[in-house]
């Protein structure tokens, strides 16, 4: 198991995910883990997610396919099952909406007659949560969203030491950062008590 | 041998540089070849090479620099001449000191000559391996191999040396040196007397900082350490003498004692003085090596261990197989595989509950180890319970998934002993609710940084308002009725935005289709209006109009 590693679970916003269009792999090779890159410079394969399902369609022709649609406070994750992942299908196939949901999934692209990058999440797991859990999952993501973004802003005044996923990102996003940190806050908003 | 052949290649191209397949040329080459045979000592007629040499390029079709080479290898066997001894010499080779060598990383396989003195010899670890350790000069320190396969007497320690054919090679970014059959090394008339070398040469007697295992986070540290034996592993390679877990009052690490160091005897809870050792890391774990260099004694002061005890919180994002309902082998308390002991074989096996769960910060995973009677409680099942639903439901994995039911997507804190790979979890709970101290000082955080932009964007609108004005003011007309029914829409929309916000605009809107969609999106969140502003932002505009109805 040499060299192996797992991949983390990445926090971001459905927002930040809808905006982004950078895939690439690190090898050549076919089987190499894919990986997006994403306007405040997170280089995410596996991504966790929380939020409230809110609508399931199975869109399948002969085998069973679903597409769903799990909304957090900055927009919708666009999630698909087959049966590939039949645990998920199961899931999906028996689920209520709308429910909390957290789904640890891997990205995947897809590339429109348009030439537009689509992307959407491949569960490993979709599971029932509660309302605490999602709360975590904003405040831990606001965090972690806002943390990358900090890092991007001080690159962009201070260029000694470059960090090659934010130059990438911000070569190709130009990203407007206020946007996000208003992102931030209005899903802080969803996440606070009061 | 790839080494080898580039220095062939380059002595014969340098010889013969022109590769024309015309018959002069052949002769050429021929008598080149014969040439190099009878400096070596054997006499072949022109003709007997040229039927070897024309038979290899005329009928087989080998390109004739091939051909050249191939008879050259071909006589030198027959006539029993080692072809080391013929080339040696032959290629590019340049004459540097060391610390040219060590800036040679970009160009690993370079072939160098050297003088140097040996300053070390290590332990080798292979056979294939006649010698390893350091070479100095007075520039610097160099790390060489010489390999059984070259044939050549060992050296010893602190003589001088000088060194034809090596090649560069590196590894890791380092730069060390290879002595291979090509090379040749011949005791130097001149000694290098000024090494430089820090360390000495006696490095059992080296003195180090005396550490504890919490400062030994660090590949490449030399230390002493004073430390209890809590584990000994069974020994897996016949190079290790001893290998398991030490630990000092500030935590544990795995240690491995090799052979080389002669140590024969240690204990379990024992404590020892240890004396150059070097810490080693391997994927982010760090374990103290003793090799020939170190030196242990039992110490007579007592030292408790203490174990490192880990504390991670994050979302459980995967249960690992081996999860749930197992079975133990009763002899070794071994997990079996289907019924199957990988020491005792067959066995009845006892069963027992555990979690593997794997925790994700979003910075790091942690593989969680959960025991039995944490589990027990955290699924509020028993094991005989468990047992019994495997039973009736006729499926073992029925626990695997209620565990990943219950655990997948939800938030937990373990605290635990953390072991090479895993945390064995001592106590395990639920985090249920965000900590909203966090969140509100994120939130301010971002609302300051946010607003210190918002005051620098607002500054400018402002500044533009003021030239608005100035241009009613001095161009009093009737046109400017019409921009003042603006300012009185302008102030509509400023209530607006006071009663909404941008937040209930936002919420109303949660959906998005993929493209089109995200174009509106943008757009609306680029305006400068949000809810920390609204109200002064109204009052400015406010000021604004009855600035200007004074003015009519």
């Amino acid at each position: 198991m040499a060299g192996y590693f797992r991949e983390i679970a990445v926090r971001m916003f459905a927002k930040e995910l809808r905006d982004s269009d950078l895939v690439y792999r690190e090898e050549e090779e076919q089987y190499a883990p894919q990986y997006i890159l994403t306007p405040t410079g997170a280089k995410a394969n596996r991504i966790l997610l929380s939020g409230v399902l809110t609508e399931v369609e199975n869109i399948g022709n002969d085998t069973e396919y679903y597409r769903a649609r799990i909304s957090d406070p900055t927009g919708t994750f666009t999630i698909y099952a087959g049966q590939y992942q039949a645990e998920s299908a199961r899931f999906l196939a028996e689920a209520k909406t709308p429910e909390f949901v957290t789904v640890v999934g891997k990205v995947t692209s897809f590339k429109a007659d348009d030439g537009n990058i689509l992307l959407s999440v491949r569960p490993e797991y979709i599971q029932k949560t509660e309302e605490g859990d999602r709360n975590i999952w904003i405040a831990e993501t606001a965090e972690k969203t806002y943390e990358r973004i900090l890092e991007a802003e001080s690159q962009i005044e201070n260029e000694s030491k470059p960090n090659e996923n934010i130059k990438n990102a911000l070569d190709h996003y130009s990203p407007k950062f206020d946007e996000y940190k208003k992102m931030i806050l209005q899903a802080l908003e969803i996440a606070s008590a009061e | 041998m790839t080494n080898m052949n580039q220095t062939e290649i380059i002595g014969l191209q340098n010889s013969n540089p022109i590769v024309t397949n015309n018959s002069a040329n052949f002769e050429e080459r021929i008598k080149s070849i014969q040439k190099i045979l009878s400096e070596n000592g054997a006499e072949v007629s022109f003709e007997e090479i040229e039927i070897k040499l024309k038979e290899l390029a005329d009928v087989y079709k080998v390109p004739i620099a091939e051909a050249q080479r191939s008879t050259i290898h071909s006589f030198l066997k027959k006539y029993n001449i080692s072809k080391a001894k013929v080339f040696t010499g032959k290629g590019f080779a340049e004459t540097k000191k060391i610390a040219d060598i060590l800036l040679m990383s970009h160009q690993p396989d370079s072939w160098v000559n050297l003088k140097g003195r040996v300053v070390q010899l290590w332990e080798n670890a292979h056979e294939s391996i006649a010698q390893v350790g350091l070479l100095s000069d007075e520039t610097g320190v160099v790390k060489f191999t010489l390999w059984s396969n070259a044939g050549m007497e060992p050296m010893e320690l602190n003589q001088t040396y000088d060194f034809k054919n090596v090649v560069v090679k590196t590894w890791n970014g380092k730069v060390n040196i290879d002595v291979n059959k090509a090379a040749s090394i011949v005791l130097s008339e001149e000694k290098i007397e000024n090494v430089r070398f820090e360390g000495g040469l006696e490095l059992k007697d080296k003195k180090n900082e005396e550490r504890t295992v919490s400062q030994l986070n660090q590949d490449g540290i030399w230390t002493d350490l004073k430390a209890t034996v809590i584990q000994l592993f069974e020994n897996t390679h016949e190079s290790i003498a001893f290998a398991g877990v030490l630990g000092d009052e500030t935590g544990t690490m795995r240690f491995t004692i090799w052979k080389t160091s002669g140590i024969e005897d240690i204990q379990i809870e024992k404590t020892y003085k240890i004396s150059n050792a070097i810490v080693k890391e391997w994927n982010g774990n760090f374990s103290l090596e003793i090799n020939r260099a170190g030196k242990i004694e039992e110490s007579e002061e007592k030292i408790v261990a203490k174990p490192t005890v880990f504390e991670v919180s994050g979302c459980a994002v995967d249960i690992q197989a081996g999860s749930g309902l197992i079975k133990r082998c009763p002899e070794c308390n071994k997990v079996m595989s289907k019924g199957l002991c990988a020491e005792h074989g067959k066995q009845k096996g006892k069963y027992d509950l555990r979690i593997k769960a794997v925790l994700d910060d979003g910075n790091k995973a942690y593989e969680t180890i959960i025991n039995c009677e944490l589990t027990q409680s955290l699924l509020h099942l028993s094991l005989e319970e468990a047992v019994l639903m495997a039973t009736e439901t006729l499926d073992p994995d029925c626990i695997t998934d209620l565990i990943k039911n219950g655990f997948i997507g939800k938030y937990y804190t373990v605290k635990g002993i953390k072991t090479d790979r895993y945390i064995i979890a001592e106590c395990v709970k639920r985090t249920e609710f965000a900590n909203q101290i966090k969140i509100k000082e994120l939130k301010e955080k971002v609302e300051t940084d946010l607003q210190r932009i918002e005051d620098e964007f607002n500054f400018k609108e402002f500044e533009k308002m003021i030239e608005t004005v100035a241009e009613l003011k001095s161009d009093f007309n009737p046109r400017a009725e019409n921009k003042i029914k603006n300012k009185a829409e302008l102030k509509n929309e400023a209530e607006f935005e006071v009663e909404t916000g941008f937040e209930t605009e936002f919420e109303a809107k949660p959906e998005f289709e993929f493209k089109t969609e995200l174009k509106n999106e943008t757009e609306f969140e680029t305006k400068p209006e949000t809810k920390e502003n609204p109200e002064t932002e109204a009052k400015r505009y406010q000021k604004l109009l009855t600035d200007d109805s004074e003015l009519i």
